[in-house]
C-alpha cells in the first residue's frame, strides 16, 4: 500500500520547476509522439467494465487496490448529464420520464435527446468560446472610445451552430482557421450560397483576439490562440528567444509568423451583418526577430509548420499566405497534438479535471497526464469517428466511470484525496453561466432565443436570455462574472478556476435578480394550485431540486415558516431603513443607453413568507453543485 | 469539549449562524476540516509583521528609470551598449537608452532616488530598496503567476493564501486576503483551505458603496429574517451533504455564506472612506490608486491578513518618459501617504509593505512598438522594488545590478528568495510552512528559495 501511495504522488505530481534537460529529451516529451491506441488492459472486475473506458480507469485502480464507487441514482445522474451537455437543470417531467424508463438503454435515451437539443451548442460553444478568448469588444487599444465589434456575436453563434451540427472537428478547425480558403461559395443564386457565406464567420477566431495597436502584436496573439487553442503549446515565448522549455525554436515562431503577416483582416456583409474575416495578401516569409525587435532583422524562415511536430524535413507552405496548409496540418490525424488536447478538454468538462491538468499546455512543463493510455486510446478513437464530439459524449457518458456516485469513501481518500484516478464522481461547482440560467428556468421565463446580439447582463430590466449571450467587455469583464470566475478573454484559458468565495454568495442573498427569480418561481402556476403547506413545499422542491422533498425537509421548510412568520410582524414587513439604493417603481425605460436591455422596470416589495422560504432553498449547496 | 469550544467562540463575540457552524464541523472529528477554519495562528518563530500590502506594478516597471541610476547609461545613449551579453544571430546591434529622468539623494540614508517619486523621495529612509530583483520569463501572464504564486505553469496556491494559512485570521467578519483589482490566479487558494482565498474588489473612487462591493446590501430582506435563511440553507446542507462526507467545497460554501453575512456590516464599514477626516483623504487623494492605498490601510487595520493593491501601466514599451512618468505619479503620493499613515497609528511595525512588479525591463531602446517615443522591452534579468515597514531593515540598498542596470549581479534575489524572505519577515520558515496535499508536502517556494537575512531588522 505504501509503495502504491509513494509511486502514485510521485506520478501525478511533478514540481513546476525543473533543470531543463536537453534538445533531445524534450521532443521526446510523450505529447509530441504520434498518438497511439494501446488495447484496454486486463481487469479483474470485469463486471464493471461496461466501455473500454472502463477498463483503463479501473486498471488503475486495481492497481492502487482501490475500488470504484457503485452507480449514482438515477436523479443524480439525470441532473449531472444535463448540467453536463445543455448547462441547465432537468425538468420535473424529463425526470418522471426517466424515472419510469426502466429499459437497459433508458440512460443512453437520456444522452442522445440532450446531444439533439439546441441548448447542447450553447454550453459546448460557450467551453470553446473560453478557448477562443472570445468577448464583444477588442480590448486595449480602443478602450477610450467605447468601440464594440459590432458582431462579434456572428462568430459566437457560429460556434454554437457548429456543436449543434457536430461539425467534424478537423472540419471546425479548418474553417476557423481558412474558411475563406475551403469554402466554394458557388453562384449567388445558389439556394446554398447564403449557408456557405455563413461559414466566413468562423474566421471570426482569428479577428475576435485583443486589437493590439502593433500588427505584430495582433499576429502574436493570433498565434498564441491557434497554438494554445489547437495545439496545446505555447509558442509566443519564441517570439524572443528561444523556448525554454518546448523544443520551439525561434524560427519556428517566424515561420508561423509569415503566414499570418501574409494575411489581413477584412469585414465582409454577411446577409444584414457585417463580419471580420481574414483573406490572404501578398505572401512573404517573415524574418526572425532579433529578441523580438521589428528592427532587428536575422535570416528569413519559410513559412512552414513546428518542428517538433512535422520533422526538420517538414514541406514549405506554397499556397498564398500558407493558412490553409497551417490548418491542414493541425487538422490532421498525424499530429500528435490535436486530438489529444480535443479530448483532454471534453474529459475536462465532463469530470472537473483533464488527464493533463493544464488543457492549454500539454507541454514538457504540464504534469504527466493521470491516464496516458485511455488519453491516447480516446484521441485515436475520435480521430477514427470522424472527428465527433457528440459520439465522444456519448462514449464517455455511457461509461461506468461517469455515472458512478460522489459519494465520499476514506480508505480511497487516503490514497487519492483529490480523485484523479476517478474513484467517485466529483462533486463541481456550477459555473456561472449554469446557475443563472437555471435560476432562470425555476423562474418559468427563460427566454429560449439562440443566437444574436448580445444584452446586458447586470443591467435592469434583466433580460431572461442564456448567460452565453451576455455581453462581455473584453477590459471590463462585468463583476457579477468575475465573482464566479470568468475567464480574462485576453487569453485563451479552457479551464475555470473554481473558487468559492463570499460574493457568490451574497448574488443570491441580495441581488435584485435572485429577488425577481425568487418571486416569480412563487408565482408559477405549479406553485400557486398548491392547496396546503406540504404541496407547496414538495412544488418548490420539484421545481428547484427536480425531486420530492424528504419527510426531513419537509418538516423543516413547515418550521422555518413558522419560525419567519412572527419574525416578519417584528420586522413590520420594512426593508432595512439604511437599504440604498431605493426599490424601483414599475416604469418604462426612458433612457436606454446603446447595449442596454429594453423592456419595463419591475416595481419591487419584500419578500413574502413564502418568497423567504424559495430564496433560502436558492442558497443550498444541492442547487450550486453537480455531484 | 464542544462545550469549550462553544465558550470560547462565544467570548470570541461570534454570531449564532457560526457558532452552528462551527458546531457542526465539530463533529467531524479527525478531518483537518474540523479545526476552526477562521482561527488566528502563530507563525514558527516571532517577528514584527502580521500583514502584507503588496502594491502590484502591473506590466513590469524600468528598474533604471525607477530606484536603480545608471548615469553611465547616458554616455552611451542611442548606441551599442559594450560587452552586452549577445546573440549569434544578431545582426543589427541594440541602441542603449538612458533614463530621460533624474535622481537625487535624498534623506538621511542618501538613497538616489527618481524625479518621478518626489514624495515617496521622502520616506526612504523607512525603506530597504531592492536592486537586484530577477526572475526566469519575461512574459507577463507567465511573470505575474510566478510573482504571485511561485510556479510558472502549474497552478499553486498565491503568495497571499499562503500567508493566511500560515497566520489564520484576525477578524472574522471580513475576508483575510483581499485583492483590491487584480486577476483570479494571483488570488487563489487552490487545495489550501477555502478561507485563504483571496476575494477580489474592484474598488474606485467615487463609486458608491453598493456598486463597490456589489450586492453588499440587503434591500428587501431585514437581517435578522436574512438570518434565518442562512440558518436553513445550512441545516438543508447538512441533510445534503451526508453520505459525501467532508468535501471540502461543500463546507467552503457554507462558511462563505456565513462570511457573507456578516460582511454586509463589516464589510461596508470596512470599505467606506469617507469615514476617514478629510485630511486623511485629501493626503492620499481621490484617485484610482489612492482611494485603494487608504482602504488598504483601513483593512489592515481591521485584522485583514494581505491586501493587494493592483497598479496598472507600467508596460512602458513606448514613450516611456509620459507613460511611466505618469503611472509613477499614480503610486508617488499614495505610498508615501500609506508609509505616514501606517506610522502614524503604529502600524507600520507590524505591517509590510512590498511594491513590485513581475519583471524588469532592458536598458536598450525598444523600438517593435510603432510611433511615439522610445520605451523599454521585458527583461527578466534585473528588476528591481522596495520594501517599508514589518521588520525590514530601513533606509538601506540590497543588491546591485552590472553597470548598466542590465543583469543582477550583486545578492541577487530571485521570486523564490523574495517570498522566502516574505514569508521570514512574517515568522516563517519558508521551508517549513508545508501543506500535505494528495501525498505530497507543498510550500509556496517549492524546493527553492533562501531567506535575505540581511534586510531583516
Amino acid at each position: 500500500m505504501k509503495q502504491a501511495y509513494l509511486a502514485l504522488s510521485l506520478s501525478l505530481f511533478f514540481g513546476s520547476s525543473f533543470a531543463i534537460g536537453g534538445e533531445g529529451q524534450r521532443s521526446d516529451h510523450w505529447a509530441y509522439q504520434p498518438v497511439k491506441r494501446p488495447p484496454a488492459p486486463v481487469v479483474k472486475d470485469t463486471q464493471w467494465v461496461r466501455t473500454p473506458i472502463d477498463a483503463f480507469i479501473l486498471a488503475k485502480l486495481e492497481e492502487h487496490s482501490m475500488q470504484p464507487n457503485e452507480p449514482a441514482g438515477k436523479e443524480t445522474l439525470l441532473r449531472r448529464a444535463t448540467f453536463d451537455l445543455i448547462g441547465l437543470p432537468p425538468t420535473t417531467k424529463e425526470l418522471q420520464a426517466f424515472l419510469a424508463d426502466d429499459s437497459r438503454d433508458a440512460f443512453a435515451k437520456v444522452v442522445d435527446r440532450l446531444l439533439a437539443s439546441p441548448s447542447y451548442g450553447e454550453r459546448w460553444g460557450r467551453h470553446w468560446l473560453d478557448t477562443a478568448r472570445y468577448a464583444d469588444t477588442p480590448g486595449i487599444a480602443s478602450r477610450n472610445n467605447n468601440f464594440k465589434f459590432p458582431f462579434a456575436w456572428i462568430y459566437r453563434d457560429y460556434v454554437i451552430d457548429a456543436f449543434n451540427a457536430d461539425k467534424p472537428y478537423d472540419q471546425f478547425i479548418l474553417e476557423q482557421l481558412a474558411a475563406d480558403l475551403i469554402v466554394d461559395f458557388g453562384s449567388a443564386k445558389d439556394r446554398f450560397f447564403a449557408e456557405r457565406k455563413t461559414t466566413l464567420a468562423a474566421l471570426g477566431f482569428l479577428t475576435v483576439g485583443e486589437r493590439f495597436v502593433n500588427r505584430n502584436d495582433i499576429i502574436n496573439e493570433q498565434i498564441d490562440a491557434v497554438c494554445k487553442g489547437f495545439l496545446g503549446l505555447t509558442v509566443t515565448c519564441a517570439r524572443c528567444h528561444d523556448h525554454a522549455f518546448d523544443p520551439i525554436p525561434t524560427a519556428d515562431y517566424y515561420a508561423l509568423h509569415g503566414i499570418f503577416n501574409s494575411t489581413g483582416m477584412r469585414e465582409v456583409p454577411i446577409g444584414d451583418k457585417r463580419a471580420v474575416i481574414v483573406q490572404d495578401v501578398a505572401a512573404r516569409d517573415s524574418p526572425i526577430f532579433i529578441r523580438g525587435r521589428a528592427e532587428q532583422q536575422g535570416r528569413l524562415v519559410p513559412r512552414q509548420f513546428l518542428e517538433v511536430l512535422s520533422g526538420p524535413d517538414r514541406p514549405v507552405f506554397k499556397q498564398g499566405s500558407g493558412r490553409l496548409e497551417l490548418a491542414r496540418a493541425i487538422a490532421s490525424k498525424d499530429n500528435p497534438l490535436t486530438a489529444r488536447v480535443a479530448v483532454n478538454r471534453v474529459w475536462l468538462h465532463h469530470f472537473g479535471e483533464g488527464f493533463v491538468s493544464t488543457p492549454d499546455d500539454l507541454g514538457v512543463q504540464s504534469e504527466p497526464p493521470s491516464h496516458p493510455e485511455l488519453l491516447d486510446w480516446l484521441a485515436s478513437h475520435f480521430m477514427d469517428n470522424g472527428w465527433s464530439f457528440k459520439k465522444l459524449h456519448r462514449l464517455i457518458m455511457l461509461s461506468n466511470v461517469y455515472q458512478q456516485s460522489s459519494r465520499s469513501n476514506e480508505r480511497c481518500a487516503e490514497i487519492d484525496r483529490s480523485n484523479r484516478l476517478l474513484w467517485r464522481g466529483n462533486v463541481r461547482r456550477l459555473e456561472f453561466e449554469a446557475l443563472r440560467d437555471a435560476l432562470l428556468v425555476f423562474s418559468g421565463e427563460l427566454d429560449r432565443t439562440i443566437g444574436g446580439e448580445p444584452f446586458n447582463l447586470t443591467d435592469e430590466p434583466y433580460s431572461f436570455r442564456r448567460t452565453v449571450y451576455g455581453f462581455v467587455d473584453r477590459v471590463k469583464i462585468p463583476e457579477l462574472l468575475q465573482q464566479f470566475d470568468f475567464n480574462d478573454p485576453r487569453i485563451p484559458i479552457s479551464k475555470r478556476a473554481t473558487t468559492i468565495v463570499p460574493q457568490q454568495a451574497l448574488f443570491l442573498m441580495n441581488s435584485v435578480m435572485v429577488v425577481d427569480v425568487t418571486q416569480k418561481i412563487v408565482a408559477r402556476k405549479d406553485f400557486v394550485a398548491q392547496k396546503d403547506e406540504a404541496g407547496k413545499i414538495a412544488a418548490l422542491y420539484r421545481i428547484i431540486f427536480q425531486r420530492e422533498p424528504t419527510a426531513d425537509e419537509s418538516r423543516l421548510g413547515k418550521a422555518y415558516l413558522a419560525e419567519v412568520r412572527p419574525l416578519m410582524r417584528a420586522a413590520d414587513f420594512q426593508v432595512a431603513q439604511t437599504s440604498p439604493p431605493k426599490v424601483k417603481t414599475r416604469r418604462q425605460r426612458t433612457d436606454p443607453q446603446p447595449g442596454q436591455n429594453q423592456g419595463e422596470l419591475v416595481e419591487r416589495r419584500p419578500l413574502t413568507d413564502w418568497e423567504l422560504y424559495t430564496q433560502a432553498l436558492l442558497f443550498a449547496n444541492e442547487l450550486a453543485f453537480v455531484k | 469539549m464542544i462545550t469549550n469550544r462553544r465558550q470560547l467562540l462565544e467570548s470570541a463575540g461570534m454570531g449564532m449562524g457560526l457558532l452552528a457552524l462551527a458546531s457542526m464541523l465539530g463533529e467531524t472529528t479527525a478531518a483537518e476540516g474540523a479545526a476552526d477554519p477562521f482561527i488566528r495562528k502563530e507563525p514558527h518563530f516571532p517577528a514584527k509583521a502580521k500583514h502584507v500590502i503588496f502594491i502590484f506594478a502591473s506590466g513590469g516597471p524600468s528598474q533604471v528609470d525607477t530606484w536603480d541610476p545608471k548615469p553611465v547609461l547616458a554616455r552611451y545613449d542611442g548606441q551599442p551598449l559594450p560587452g552586452l551579453r549577445g546573440r549569434a544571430d544578431r545582426t543589427v546591434p541594440a541602441v542603449a537608452f538612458a533614463s530621460p529622468f533624474k535622481f537625487q539623494k535624498k534623506c538621511q540614508s542618501g538613497i538616489e532616488v527618481s524625479e518621478v517619486f518626489p514624495k515617496l523621495g521622502a520616506h526612504v529612509d523607512k525603506m530597504c530598496v531592492l536592486r537586484s530583483l530577477w526572475t526566469d520569463i519575461p512574459d507577463h501572464p507567465t511573470a505575474s503567476r510566478f510573482l504571485s504564486t511561485g510556479s510558472l505553469s502549474v497552478p499553486k496556491p498565491s503568495l497571499g493564501s499562503w500567508v493566511v494559512y500560515g497566520l489564520g485570521c484576525e477578524n472574522r467578519n471580513l475576508p483575510a486576503f483581499i485583492q483590491l483589482e487584480g486577476g483570479n490566479e494571483s488570488r487563489q487558494a487552490l487545495f489550501l483551505p477555502s478561507v485563504t482565498q483571496g476575494v477580489n474588489v474592484n474598488y474606485a473612487p467615487g463609486m458608491p458603496l453598493h456598486e463597490i462591493l456589489l450586492n453588499i446590501r440587503s434591500q428587501f430582506t431585514p437581517l435578522e429574517i436574512q438570518r434565518t435563511q442562512i440558518g436553513l440553507a445550512r441545516q438543508l446542507n447538512d441533510l445534503h451533504s451526508r453520505g459525501l462526507q467532508q468535501d471540502p467545497q461543500l463546507e467552503a460554501r457554507i462558511e462563505s455564506f456565513e462570511m457573507a453575512f456578516r460582511m454586509q456590516t463589516e464589510a461596508t464599514e470596512a470599505f467606506d472612506i469617507n469615514r476617514e477626516p478629510q485630511a486623511v483623504r485629501d493626503m492620499y487623494g481621490a484617485t484610482p490608486v489612492g482611494v485603494k492605498m487608504l482602504v488598504a490601510r483601513r483593512l489592515v487595520e481591521r485584522g485583514v491578513r494581505f491586501v493587494t493593491v493592483g497598479t496598472g501601466g507600467w508596460d512602458n514599451h513606448r514613450d516611456l518618459e509620459r507613460d511611466l512618468r505618469a503611472r509613477a505619479g499614480d503610486v508617488d503620493r499614495p505610498a508615501a501617504a500609506l508609509l505616514t499613515d501606517l506610522e502614524r497609528r503604529g502600524l507600520l511595525d507590524e505591517t509590510l509593505v512590498l511594491w513590485c512588479g513581475e519583471f524588469g525591463r532592458t536598458v536598450l531602446r525598444d523600438q517593435n512598438g510603432q510611433g511615439g517615443t522610445a520605451g523599454r522591452d521585458h527583461h527578466a534579468r534585473a528588476a528591481c522594488g522596495w520594501m517599508a515597514g514589518g521588520g525590514v531593515k530601513a533606509g538601506m540598498v540590497y543588491g546591485a545590478t552590472d553597470e548598466f542596470g542590465s543583469e543582477a549581479v550583486e545578492n541577487r534575489v530571485h521570486t523564490h528568495d523574495l517570498h522566502a524572505t516574505i514569508l521570514a519577515l512574517l515568522g516563517f520558515d519558508h521551508t517549513r510552512l508545508t501543506y500535505r496535499f494528495n501525498g505530497r508536502d507543498f510550500r509556496l517556494t517549492d524546493n527553492f528559495g533562501s531567506v535575505i537575512r540581511d534586510i531583516i531588522a
